[in-house]
């Protein structure tokens, strides 16, 4: 931003810098082109021009082996008369200009077959016939003229498996001049129309090549003979020997006098030229063999340590790939993981399951359904734990395993008494009390602890209501409950929703609500004997209670409440009651309502 | 547009081989030119912010480097009297007003491309994976739209920056020039000043730089 906040005064062109850089790096390109050209061109011709040499005189030797072999199998076969040689070596020739197969092939391969067949004749026509199946099914001149020397001994196998065309059965009950006539037939101008090809043209400029080099081989391998003055390259070898042995010579005299010198100069006494006994070099060129060993053993102790920098980096960098490569595989385990659970069907149908039974629930009209319901329900939270406990054993979480298995309990009890078709109210008042909150008061203790306080005023303990209540209650109590029991249990052996069924069920509900009401009377008794004790006057015929006196001593004030409406009218008496609550909310002295 | 001068890189060199002091004191001379454009541009820099919440601190990287500061944005008002770098077209000025700071260069810029601020950028739903907002509804647009949620942000910003200064112009074309006028040389401040100085100061520079290379020239005839 910056930089383009300012004002140019006086500019001057310069030439753009990309013109410039690419003008300098054009010059310096070419500079060192023509360099890199010079020295290329130096050392390239010098070593093109020794391999090319090498490569002629080796040419040269491979190729008259092979002549030299053919002409020794000529000659042991007593063919080697007459102009039979030349015949040979012309007829090769005169192949390999015309099919483009180098005389390093032609010439073995004739060889071999003169040897089977003995006849130059026959051997020039299946050299004939070699080179037209070679063409025809591409395979190397050498292995058809193997198949054809096996065939015309006798062994027709491998002819088959040239793949020619001709059937075991074929192969096995011809003649060979039948095989190879009708082979001729095959397989008949397939060289010559190779050998016209571009591919042919190659070849045979590659064997124009090849001869050349040949030539120049045997031409060198003549300069050497040349140069030795003699007709074999023996006097080169000896030669050769001659300057080996002198080397050797100079070695040896190279160290006797390393040790003269060592005798006849104490280089100890030259003190300006003695350092290090260690340190010394020698002289000429004996120093340089010196010097030249410890660079050479120090060059190659940093070859080495250079080589294991390199393994260790290399084993480094492969040691955090694969780090590399596990974390990516955790995190994808970890994203395939939650994809499992967010696709997991088997949650996911508990989980609506679980919510219809619940919205069941809550449109269930009878106790039966509700059951079914709560059977249900049991069912699919074991379900729903033995999925959480799987997860935890393939999580191999051990607290989370100890957690799914405790549910899993928990809930197979659950379903173990919802299953039981005889159900027990006592077990399920279990299960649903252990689902309500605890009680904040214990009301045996409360009505002890009034019996206490009676006893501490002095009061008698026969007017005692907890006492009195606890005894009617407890009386009562043993009386309809093992009634109800044994009705509960008459009616589950009845047939569910038969009369008898009905009437017992409506026995049990009279006594359980006269139970109820008689309940509800002793704490009403009590609630009056407490006013007794705490100094009220309670609520009864003799008490003389009167609600306008009621808190009255709280704070001294009199609250007169005047209702005025029709005697014997409960919606009258309703509605005044609502209006007067009514005003003294509008007016703010009424809290709540 | 500067005027454009032939040699007087060359001319520099020179100066500063054979005539050291020459070359000093053409220097002096260009900077005594030039200050008073500068003096004058700080002056256009306003005392207070803007902007009231301009001068408090910011968030992120930017958060203090962006806080007005009249201080700096004053201290980065100067010039310099030595060639520059070639710049992409080439061309090297021999002379430079510059408004350096970050705060004196949004003062000197602000609304001068978009004078009713950036247009909005539009809003977008993140959809790549693994992105930090992703699936989020965010702005998602280039340099010239405003990420602001308030579509009224940049025009406000640039208005209430223009009640303390105009963006002035000091590109004047030529006679029978043609072409794109260039929009980099309006600006509150040093464009402003130097608008108002009317190429007096850039007259008097090169002529400066005339009178050195007469100086110079003299010298080497007196050495000859």
């Amino acid at each position: 931003m910056a930089a383009d906040v300012r004002i140019d005064i006086a500019a001057q062109f310069v030439g753009k810098k990309a013109f410039k850089d690419a003008e300098t790096s054009t010059d310096r390109l070419t500079k060192n082109v023509k360099g890199l050209a010079k020295g290329l061109l130096a050392v390239y011709s010098a070593q093109k021009i020794l391999s090319y040499a090498k490569a002629s005189v080796k040419a040269f030797a491979e190729d008259d082996k092979a002549a030299t072999s053919l002409g020794v199998t000529l000659k042991n076969l007593g063919l080697a008369y007459g102009a039979n040689i030349g015949t040979v070596n012309g007829f090769i020739s005169r192949l390999e200009m015309q099919t483009g197969v180098l005389d390093d092939e032609l010439r073995p391969a004739m060889d071999r077959l003169l040897r089977a067949t003995g006849d130059v004749a026959k051997s020039q026509e299946l050299l004939n016939l070699a080179l037209d199946i070679a063409a025809g099914t591409g395979k190397s001149v050498t292995q058809v003229s193997q198949s054809l020397q096996k065939a015309y001994l006798g062994q027709t196998q491998a002819l088959g498996r040239l793949g020619v065309g001709l059937s075991r059965a074929e192969l096995t009950s011809s003649s060979f001049e039948e095989i190879q006539a009708r082979l001729a037939t095959l397989f008949a101008g397939q060289a010559t129309a190779a050998a016209d090809t571009y591919a042919g043209s190659l070849a045979k400029l590659t064997i124009a090549g090849n001869n050349a080099k040949e030539t120049i081989g045997k031409g060198l391998v003549d300069a050497l003979k040349s140069a030795s003055g003699s007709s074999t390259v023996d006097p080169v070898v000896q030669g050769i020997d001659a300057i080996a042995n002198a080397i050797a010579n100079l070695a040896r005299e190279t160290g006797d006098f390393i040790a003269i010198t060592r005798e006849n100069f104490n280089l100890k006494d030259l003190s300006f030229f003695y350092k290090d006994p260690k340190a010394f070099k020698g002289l000429g060129n004996i120093s340089m063999t010196v010097s030249g060993q410890v660079d050479n053993a120090v060059l190659k102790t940093q070859t080495k340590v250079t080589k294991l920098t390199k393994e260790q980096a290399a084993a480094q960098s492969k040691i955090l790939k694969d780090k590399r490569l596990g974390a990516a595989i955790d995190k994808a385990n970890l994203a395939l993981g939650k994809g499992n659970e967010l696709f997991d069907m088997d949650k996911i149908q508990i989980a609506a399951a679980l919510t219809n039974q619940a919205e069941q629930l809550g449109k269930a009209t009878s106790s039966a359904q509700v059951l079914q319901i709560a059977n249900d329900t049991a069912r699919l939270n074991v379900k729903r734990s033995i999925l959480a406990l799987e997860d935890a054993i393939a999580a191999k979480d051990e607290a989370a395993i100890i957690a799914a298995t405790k549910k899993l309990n928990e809930d197979l009890k659950v379903l173990n008494v919802l299953g039981m078709q005889n159900v027990k109210l006592a077990d399920i008042k279990s299960i649903l009390d252990s689902l309500k909150p605890k009680d904040l008061i214990n009301l045996q203790n409360l009505l002890d602890a009034i019996a206490l306080l009676q006893q501490i005023m002095g009061m008698p303990m026969g007017g005692n209501p907890a006492t009195s209540g606890n005894a009617a209650n407890n009386k009562s109590g043993a009386k309809v409950n093992p009634n109800v029991a044994r009705l509960t249990e008459l009616r589950q052996q009845t047939p569910p929703g038969s009369p008898i069924s009905f009437l017992l069920k409506e026995h049990i509900e009279e006594i359980i609500a006269e139970s109820s009401l008689s309940a509800s009377m002793v704490d009403e008794q009590s609630k009056i004997a407490m006013m007794r004790i705490l100094g009220r006057t309670g609520i009864d015929a003799s008490s003389g209670f009167n609600p306008a006196n009621f808190r009255a001593s709280d704070n001294g004030d009199t609250i007169n409440i005047t209702i005025q409406t029709g005697i014997g009218d409960p919606n009258a008496i309703a509605e005044a009651i609502d209006q007067y609550l009514t005003d003294a909310e509008q007016r703010g002295t009424l809290r709540a309502r | 547009m500067p005027t454009e001068v032939k040699g007087a890189v060359e001319l520099r060199k020179a100066l500063r081989k054979f005539t050291p002091d020459l070359a000093k004191e053409t220097q002096k001379e260009m900077g005594a030119l030039l200050r008073p454009i500068t003096n004058k541009a700080k002056g256009f820099i306003p005392s207070a912010s803007p902007l009231s919440g301009w001068s408090k601190e910011g968030n992120g990287v930017w958060g203090s480097r962006l806080q007005w500061s009249t201080g700096e944005a004053k201290r980065g008002i100067g010039f310099k009297a030595t060639p520059s770098k070639p710049n992409r077209s080439g061309f090297r000025s021999l002379a430079r007003i510059v408004n350096a700071s970050p705060t004196g260069a949004i003062y000197e810029t602000a609304g001068r491309l978009h004078p009713q601020g950036r247009p909005q950028a539009p809003l977008a739903k993140v959809v790549a994976i693994g992105h930090s907002n992703y699936g989020k509804t965010i702005r998602s647009g280039s340099k010239d739209q405003s990420m602001s949620n308030n579509p009224n942000a940049g025009q406000q910003f640039v208005n209430a920056i223009d009640r303390t200064g105009k963006v002035v112009n000091a590109y004047k074309r030529a006679e029978g020039q043609g072409g794109r006028a260039t929009r980099k040389l309006k600006g509150r401040a040093i464009f402003r000043a130097w608008a108002e100085d009317g190429g007096k100061t850039n007259a008097a520079v090169i002529k400066a730089i005339e009178g050195s290379k007469v100086k110079f020239e003299n010298y080497t005839l007196k050495v000859k």
